[in-house]
């Protein structure tokens, strides 16, 4: 299905890793499973999406840049940023980023990406167990019996672990500048109660409040570092989140991935955000 | 034949003084007792004390530290010397006062001593005012990281071989209301001197033999092997409030607190006494160790206090080579071999203009 808007095609690119999934189960038809099998069995491309009548108004091309799916063919690393001005790409991501239609205000892109850099300090067992303050959430407490961390010194361990998906955000500006693109942030953590067993353990180490910070400080660095590449940011639909801040286990497939509720609910931010950009 | 016939040429002055250099003078003949080399070794006490670490550091052996810094500031390229100062992170503890509270506030017998201030929207607590220099972020902050200090500080004094302290200073400032002991008067390292709140006391022998043997008595009580040091800052007073000058009241303060551990040395079979204080500031030294400024030891006197106190209790013993910066292997070091010279809050007791 193929929407036409001034007799231009327009076109919506869908780019991430695991977090695409929901989005995509959200708005394609049953045949989705051998689309995501595509992205396992051939080499990284867009792939147009057949999108449900009336989900989203223009053409959708979708891309996966899962790691496990693009290391062979690129290797593990997609960018490096070296310096403020330079970027290196592996060949084949610049390739992969330059078949992108760059006709001046055709195309938008809706980049899924970062996400488990939170969750894997939620899931590391640091010893001596630690804590941190963030005066923008203060009601999150530091727990008794942790060390304290300086905010600073979390805040530069969360900037080493997300400098990947930075670097691809980099990326993807510095071959399309004109590109409206935009970041859609993750969903928050599942309260410790809900989260999904794995061999009957409790598939995280950490409490609520240390995990919520750790997302709260990973939406606050991604979303500060593609700011500065004017690339916006999209935050989980409020709907999904509960009074807490955390994730609603209704909206989650897994302890860290949205399900098709969840990525209906972004469907509609992004419809929303395609109408403004229209109007 | 009389009583002194039989005693060995150490027992002479002009033997054991008059007729050998200084440096070769066996200052710590027979200590009470030896560490082993794998003894955990706590150290704690004034601005000097913070040498013995580094030294311990600087020949191989690994000093006692129950409150590291924590891998993640580690990997952030923090400053962390506050981390490796001392086996705690308590900065200097200059009287026997305050080493009795932090006791005490660790083993819950006294509740927590809470003075924290806020200064440029940073807090500070005036119990450490130097440990974190940048200030913390919050009161929140501060409280759960004295909160997690004082565990640690407990799990030190529960499980240390050795306990070394130093005792710097009978001056001191309390608190008017609570009666506690504050490492600096507030208002110079941080927090504003309040008159009513804030007064001046000059501790005297009874009461650091009395805090002491109430420290000691209490060390025993949770680590029944314990083997406790007590060391006296050859360092004179920065300044003095006494009203005396402060040469006078130097020589007060060294001389009750010489007086003071050498009773506790006499009245408890696990405290030895090691002579710091007569190695730098004995007039038979000639003031060989002192720098410029008459106060500050050298590196070089530093370096003889440290290799007698190695040499007398480590059977094996590692010379404390000023020079030598490639520390040998006797058990791992996980912090850097050098560090900063020692940090002295009293400095901040000097008047602004001299400052």
């Amino acid at each position: 299905m193929r929407i036409f808007s001034g007799g231009i095609e327009k076109v919506i690119y869908l780019l991430g890793m695991s977090h695409i999934v929901c989005i995509l189960r959200a708005c394609a038809p049953p045949n989705i499973d051998a689309l995501l099998e595509g992205f396992c069995k051939n080499a990284p491309a867009f792939v147009d999406v057949d999108v449900y009548e009336g989900v989203l108004p223009y053409r959708v091309r979708a891309a996966s840049i899962y790691i496990g799916h693009v290391a062979p063919y690129w290797g593990a690393e997609l960018a490096r940023q070296t310096e403020a001005a330079v970027i290196g790409m592996a060949p084949g991501f610049a390739d992969f980023l330059n078949s992108i239609d760059r006709e001046s205000g055709r195309s938008v892109m809706f980049v899924f990406m970062g996400g488990e850099e939170y969750f894997n300090m939620s899931m590391t067992d640091y010893q001596p167990p630690c804590d941190f303050y963030m005066p923008w959430h203060s009601t999150l407490p530091i727990l008794p019996k942790r060390q304290v961390i300086p905010l600073h010194a979390i805040e530069k361990h969360v900037e080493f672990c997300l400098k990947k998906s930075i670097d691809n955000f980099t990326a993807i500006r510095a071959l399309n500048p004109d590109m409206q693109i935009f970041n859609v942030i993750c969903p928050p953590p599942l309260p410790k109660e809900f989260l999904h067993k794995v061999d009957g353990i409790p598939n995280s180490v950490q409490e609520n409040s240390f995990r919520l910070k750790c997302y709260h400080l990973y939406v606050k660095t991604l979303t500060e570092a593609t700011s500065r590449l004017n690339i916006k940011s999209l935050m989980p639909p409020p709907i999904a989140i509960d009074n807490n801040g955390m994730a609603k286990p209704e909206y989650m497939n897994d302890n860290i991935h949205g399900n098709t509720l969840f990525g209906k609910e972004v469907l509609a931010q992004i419809n929303e955000l395609l109408q403004t950009r229209c109007g | 034949m009389h009583p002194y016939s039989q005693m060995p040429d150490r027992s002479f002055w002009r033997k054991f003084v008059s007729d050998s250099p200084w440096r070769d003078l066996g200052l710590n003949d027979s200590p009470k007792f030896k560490f082993q080399a794998h003894d955990l070794v706590a150290t704690a006490g004034s601005c000097f004390a913070q040498h013995i670490s580094r030294y311990m550091k600087r020949v191989g052996l690994a000093p006692y530290i129950a409150e590291p810094a924590h891998v993640l500031m580690q990997q952030a390229g923090d400053v962390l010397e506050s981390y490796s100062a001392f086996s705690a992170r308590y900065g200097n503890i200059y009287t026997s006062r305050q080493c009795l509270e932090l006791f005490n506030q660790a083993f819950e017998i006294i509740p927590i001593i809470e003075d924290f201030v806020e200064e440029d929207g940073k807090w500070f607590d005036l119990l450490r005012p130097n440990v974190e220099k940048g200030g913390y972020s919050s009161l929140h902050e501060a409280q759960s990281d004295r909160s997690y200090h004082l565990e640690r500080v407990k799990v030190m004094f529960e499980t240390t071989d050795v306990f070394i302290f130093t005792l710097g200073l009978t001056e001191c400032w309390l608190n008017t209301k609570a009666g506690y002991a504050y490492p600096a008067c507030p208002g110079t390292v941080h927090g504003t001197h309040v008159p009513d709140e804030h007064h001046f006391h000059n501790f005297r022998c009874a009461e650091v033999i009395s805090d002491l043997c109430a420290l000691i008595s209490g060390l025993t009580a949770v680590n029944a092997g314990i083997k406790i040091v007590l060391t006296v800052s050859p360092v004179p007073l920065v300044a003095t409030h006494t009203g005396n000058n402060v040469l006078v009241a130097s020589s007060y303060s060294k001389s009750v607190l010489r007086a003071a551990v050498g009773e506790i040395a006499a009245i408890f079979d696990n405290v030895a006494y090691f002579p710091s204080y007569e190695i730098i500031s004995h007039p038979a030294s000639f003031g060989q160790y002192l720098a410029s400024d008459l106060r500050e030891v050298t590196e070089r006197g530093v370096a003889h206090v440290m290799d007698c106190f190695l040499t007398s209790f480590y059977d094996s013993h590692p010379q404390a080579d000023a020079t030598k910066d490639t520390p040998l292997t006797a058990r791992p070091i996980t912090t850097p071999a050098e560090e900063p010279p020692p940090e002295c809050e009293e400095l901040f007791n000097l008047k602004p203009e001299d400052a």
